[in-house]
């Protein structure tokens, strides 16, 4: 007889040991953005911790099986889903933990059990298919990829056999128009240095990382492997990417989706960025504009990037205006972990608050350094008088090329 | 004479009991870790450094010993919990002077009032802090609404037991009807518990029984924290190195 989330054995043993090691402290509630907003307690992080813990010991206790009372139901399931789509992914929880537990790990790991088993928010199987057919989650022509090219009007988009350097565009970036003045700067700033590059073009798919966030790791071994193809065909020494999500997917994701270490480095652009201004390829020149940095959590947490960003921005201005939510603990924009697919609304909340924190700075801009969280911010943004940015458009602007 | 019954039970049969709960209980978690399938995470921290050895030494001491993440959040909080298992540790740390890992005489350099100090009346104010804020993180789970609504039944039953054998440990010292005469129970072969004096009979085997219901309880409620927080601090510390891999 089929059971009710059966592959919930299937869980990771360290995530199993976080999971028993969890003691309900509940510290994570008051950092974690959805949190703070819907003010649910089963979207505390520790509660949804404890809601997977017990339906994993219905289906192992022995005791349990004993008594009879081992069977999941299917309401028990869909509060686990609905706890677990209402997360930006964040990781602030992992921050906010007293064991350190990795929580986006265990959170993503609760997201392939429910996929596996065929749950999945029905606001996510359109984003889940467009992923599967058209290798990107907002459904696009393939063929649509490089329009921003058009768009922007760069006059020297390079498309090579063979390069050095391969820029990764991200889907973001190639489709929301908001984001499309990224790629375009950062291919301005690598024209400006004469830099042996390349576009992947319609060739490039989605990096797999909306894939993972939803559990479907098959489609994301697929379009692993065709970008990694891709890559290496061009014979590439760096790729280069302007997305966080990417960067962290290509870097850290890839060599296990793929089964092999691909034969190219990946280098986020602001770490780019930051070796030329060290050699000195790059002079920027110093002005006085109120700039905070919004760090974004996929770069922070999750990449360890936080004082290139900052060593960059102090050479652009002398007003360079910290958040007190910065670094590790940077609060979230809300526009990660596929929340604007599935709650919207909560997702508005959490970069209003965010867009307000910034504003306590009286900034001319905010700057940041992922297009999710400069479109989410964006948005917010749009009744202020402030501007929001990639820090990649600021140094091209700076530089004069844009 | 249920009183002498009931203290051997604790002293010499509920021992046993309590090494095979707490062993199989034990084995059980580290055999169902180390037999599931191996966590991305783990696959992404690469080659095994001393470098990332040293980063997972520094985030235990860090995070684990003086909860460092409480600290930069929750003041009072980090404040009650450094006092309660700095205190709990004080404990746990005079006990093993019974089982003669260590002795006063040791520190007779430090005089004989510092000795009856050591002796009589820390352990009273370290058993009174440790109770007091175990009080207070009881009375935080049943009265705070989102800590109530994560808690568990095995929650509120580790911090009862807890209590219950702080507070009748405490019950050994006050309700003092000692007899002079040393005491030697062995619970073990080689666990050899040696007092200077008789603690009361009926204190002591309270004492002697939730103190083994919370090492049976360890692998099996959040008390396992006290062995696996170790090792979730030290990945974390170990994921921070990666992470400066660039």
């Amino acid at each position: 007889m089929f059971e009710i989330l059966d592959k919930i054995r299937r869980v990771s043993g360290k995530v199993l040991m976080e999971l028993e090691t969890c003691t309900r402290c509940s510290i994570c509630a008051d950092t974690c953005p959805t949190y703070l907003e819907v003010k649910e307690p089963s979207l505390v992080p520790g509660g949804r911790a404890a809601l997977f813990l017990r339906l994993y010991r219905k289906k192992t206790s022995l005791i349990r099986k004993l008594l009879g009372n081992g069977e999941i139901s299917e309401d028990e399931v869909k509060a686990l889903l609905q706890s677990s789509y209402n997360c930006t992914l964040c990781g602030r929880c992992m921050e906010a933990c007293p064991f350190g537990f990795q929580t986006v790990e265990m959170w993503t790991e609760i997201r392939l059990i429910l996929y596996e088993e065929g749950f999945l928010p029905n606001e996510l199987r359109g984003l889940s298919q467009n992923l599967h057919d058209q290798k990107n989650p907002y459904g696009m022509d393939p063929s649509t990829r490089i329009d921003w090219v058009d768009y922007t009007g760069l006059e020297e988009p390079s498309f090579k056999d063979k390069a050095k350097i391969v820029y990764f565009v991200g889907c973001t970036s190639s489709f929301k128009a908001v984001d499309q003045e990224i790629p375009y700067a950062a291919s301005l700033i690598l024209n400006h240095v004469k830099a042996d590059w390349t576009l992947l073009g319609e060739e490039e798919v989605c990096c797999g990382g909306p894939s993972i966030m939803h559990g479907d790791i098959r489609t994301a071994i697929d379009l692993a492997r065709k970008n990694v193809n891709e890559i290496e065909k061009k014979n590439a020494e760096v790729v280069v990417v302007t997305c966080p999500t990417c960067y962290r997917v290509l870097k850290w994701e890839y060599p296990r989706l793929i089964g092999r270490k691909p034969r190219f480095n990946v280098t986020f652009f602001l770490q780019y960025i930051h070796d030329l201004l060290k050699k000195g390829t790059l002079n920027l020149k110093k002005k006085d504009e109120r700039i905070t940095y919004h760090d974004p959590c996929e770069l922070s947490r999750h990449s360890g990037f936080m004082k290139e960003a900052r060593e960059i921005i102090k050479q652009l201005t002398t007003n360079f205006l910290e958040m007190e939510e910065r670094g590790v603990h940077t609060r979230c924009c809300g526009g990660g972990g596929l929340l604007q697919a599935t709650h919207n609304d909560v997702r508005l909340k959490i970069s209003e608050k965010r867009i307000r924190q910034a504003l306590d700075l009286k900034p001319a801009i905010i700057a940041t350094s992922c297009p999710t969280c400069k479109m989410t911010l964006h948005e917010a943004s749009l009744n202020h008088d402030v501007k929001v940015l990639d820090l990649v458009e600021l140094v091209a602007a700076n530089l004069g090329v844009m | 004479m249920w009183t002498g019954f009931f203290f051997k039970f604790v002293c010499f049969k509920l021992p046993y009991v309590t090494l095979i709960v707490v062993i199989v209980g034990l084995a059980n978690r580290f055999l169902s870790w180390l037999t599931k399938r191996k966590a991305v995470a783990l696959k992404n921290y690469g080659e095994k450094s001393l470098r990332k050895f040293l980063w997972a030494i520094r985030f235990f001491l860090t995070d684990m010993v003086f909860l460092r993440k409480l600290l930069y959040q929750k003041k009072l909080l980090w404040f009650l919990l450094i006092l309660f298992h700095f205190s709990a540790a004080a404990i746990l740390f005079g006990h093993l002077r019974g089982f003669g890992v260590w002795s006063l005489n040791w520190l007779n350099f430090m005089g004989e009032e510092w000795i009856v100090f050591l002796k009589e009346e820390l352990p009273v104010y370290l058993a009174f802090t440790s109770f007091t804020v175990l009080l207070l993180l009881l009375g935080r789970r049943i009265f705070m609404v989102k800590e109530k609504k994560i808690s568990s039944l095995s929650d509120y039953l580790a911090i009862s037991v807890l209590l219950l054998s702080i507070l009748t440990g405490l019950g050994t010292r006050f309700y003092s009807t000692f007899s002079l005469s040393p005491l030697t129970i062995e619970f073990l072969p080689g666990l050899v518990l040696k007092l200077d004096e008789q603690p009361p009979i009926i204190w002591a085997s309270l004492h002697f029984l939730f103190t083994q219901i919370f090492f049976m309880a360890i692998p099996y409620t959040k008390l396992l924290h006290i062995i696996s927080g170790s090792l979730s601090s030290a990945f974390y510390g170990a994921y921070r190195e990666v992470l400066t891999e660039k």
